[in-house]
């Protein structure tokens, strides 16, 4: 069992997240940056869709009621274990009674916090994520707070892990160049006039600080403005971006809604989620316009990398179970 | 029915939207409907989700599996499918009737819109009233129903900035009026309130609609709002569906 010692800003249980009831609009919920969470869970010897912690700084602080193996990915967010460095992308063997806390946000925004076996969270709809919106899944519904005690499933503990087999490749863990995010052409650009669209495609864009997990806001330092027809509401995805009526964009992301009205300008490919979570407010990036077809084959590469690079992690864990 | 219309294209890199024309009719319901059917009757490889709206159908795939062909063979099932198919005839579906109660401490926004479309608030409870609705689709919050099509002397833009709707919240924006199922912001006016929940994870139905639904809104006292709260909280989402709602 784990307890919150101290509640973080908004730390929840997450997973891949509940797909497939779009149709009466409960929401994708998960992960922000699903890679991170996948890697937490292998470098623990878990399946990718296992529950575990997505965090925020300030992180909280938390106490191990029983010696667990546990692994930190994402946003480097300085873990410290009884005061100590604790290294990050890599399974560390933790102690009855160790305290976990976390120091600077030192790069990235959220980070995945893996424990062997996974916490013990029923699932709703076969997911453990949190829905926020509607109060349920995850823990209680809700984000963790001060004296929650999250149980853990019991599980083989790999007893020795042999650092070389297991140090994580550093396309993976070093979080990318952020300035150039690659999008495709969302349905709805065609209702931009020439000049917003080439504006669109030129313009920084700047992460607000009201930007949460349901969206990415971001203000155009060229305004893109004029009237836009209001649109009858259809669906929206992950990494969506609508042009709001005050100009303002907002990225989709994990806790979006189903459906929405506002234009679909842009679509932010999957193999770039990673970098959009790991952005903080105040952040700066441009656009890159991508297609299809490129778009489809890049993020069958790096589902295909990085799903080779676990089952190596797993197979280097594995040869030192109990 | 013709089922042969549509436009279909890629929404991102892992989801086909089919266009099926632009605006809302209960024609359009059923033909959102009939593809949606048809979809998830013939699911391609890959499919995790389909998610019809008022006028469009989304298919939302596993984006290891997805290529951009799917969107080829999405558009070869629609023109192989049957080009004429029967009309729902609504006299033969239930009527789900809502409890709405518009009285204070409900219906925060009655004042405004009433100012604002120059209607006492007797006459737009009134109108609320008068339709018998249908339940184009569901989206925004789980369980929360797009129903149209609101009588258009009550018709209003969304407000300007969202605010808090409590949980059964009944709403109105433009020709659409929903029903808020959890606590949320949201830009809709407010004008009154329902004792039904819409919304319930612990039910096997999970949400009380289904699209294509018939609903009615009767007014209700304050004092009948909390009856039927009482009275209805241990009610499944099949029995109210079975006994039509509630009414009265």
């Amino acid at each position: 069992m784990m307890e919150v010692v101290q509640a973080g800003l908004l730390v929840t249980v997450q997973d891949a997240g509940r797909i497939g009831y779009g149709s009466v609009g409960i929401h994708p919920s998960g992960a922000m940056d699903k890679e991170a969470l996948y890697l937490a869970n292998a470098l623990v010897g878990n399946d990718d869709n296992t529950a575990a912690l997505e965090m925020h700084m300030p992180a909280g602080k938390y106490r191990f009621h029983v010696d667990t193996w546990i692994a930190i990915t994402g946003g480097q967010l300085e873990p410290l274990l009884d005061g100590t460095a604790m290294p990050m992308q890599y399974p560390v063997l933790v102690r009855k009674n160790t305290i976990l806390h976390f120091g600077k946000a030192r790069q990235g925004f959220r980070a995945y916090l893996a424990v062997a076996g996974g916490f013990d969270i029923p699932l709703w709809k076969g997911s453990a994520a949190t829905d926020l919106a509607a109060g349920v899944g995850g823990w209680q519904g809700r984000a963790l707070q001060r004296g929650d005690r999250l149980p853990i499933c019991q599980t083989h503990q790999p007893l020795h892990v042999r650092p070389s087999l297991v140090t994580p490749d550093s396309d993976q863990i070093q979080l990318s160049d952020t300035d150039i995010v690659d999008c495709l052409p969302g349905p709805d650009i065609s209702l931009l006039e020439p000049q917003q669209q080439k504006t669109l495609w030129s313009t920084t864009l700047q992460v607000q600080p009201h930007s949460n997990r349901m969206g990415i806001r971001l203000r155009s330092v060229i305004p893109i403005t004029g009237d836009l027809p209001s649109l009858i509401s259809s669906a929206v995805v992950f990494g969506t971006v609508q042009l709001l009526p005050n100009g303002e964009l907002i990225c989709l992301m994990a806790d979006h809604p189903t459906t929405g009205g506002y234009p679909r300008v842009l679509q932010v490919p999957y193999y770039e989620w990673g970098k959009l979570a790991q952005l903080r407010p105040g952040a700066t990036f441009r656009v890159q316009r991508t297609e299809l077809a490129a778009a489809v084959l890049r993020n069958h590469l790096l589902l295909s990398n990085h799903e080779a690079r676990r089952n190596s992690i797993r197979l280097a864990i594995q040869s030192y179970l109990v | 029915m013709q089922m042969h219309s549509f436009t279909i294209q890629a929404l991102g890199d892992a989801a086909i939207e089919i266009c099926l024309g632009d605006a809302i009719s209960p024609n359009m319901l059923d033909q959102v409907t009939a593809v949606s059917r048809l979809i998830s009757d013939n699911p391609p490889p890959g499919l995790l989700d389909v998610i019809p709206a008022y006028t469009s159908v989304t298919l939302l795939f596993d984006r290891a599996q997805f290529s951009p062909t799917n969107i080829d063979e999405i558009a070869a099932l629609l023109a192989a499918a049957p080009e004429t198919r029967k009309t729902t005839h609504t006299e033969d579906l239930p009527i789900l009737h809502i409890p709405v109660c518009y009285e204070p401490p409900f219906g925060t926004d009655l004042l405004q819109l009433s100012d604002q479309l120059q209607l006492p608030i007797s006459e737009i409870v009134s109108l609320h009233c008068t339709p018998t609705y249908r339940v184009y689709m569901m989206g925004f919050l789980p369980g929360f129903p797009y129903m149209g099509i609101v009588p258009e002397a009550m018709q209003l833009p969304r407000k300007p900035q969202p605010a808090h709707a409590t949980s059964g919240s009944v709403a109105i924006a433009g020709s659409q009026t929903g029903i808020y199922p959890v606590d949320s912001p949201g830009g809709w006016w407010c004008i009154g309130s329902t004792p039904l929940r819409s919304f319930n994870s612990a039910d096997p139905l999970t949400v009380l609609w289904q699209p294509g639904d018939q609903v009615r809104f009767i007014p209700v006292s304050l004092d009948a709002f909390h009856d039927i709260q009482g009275y209805s909280k241990h009610l499944s989402f099949t029995d109210l569906r079975l006994q039509g709602g509630w009414p009265l």
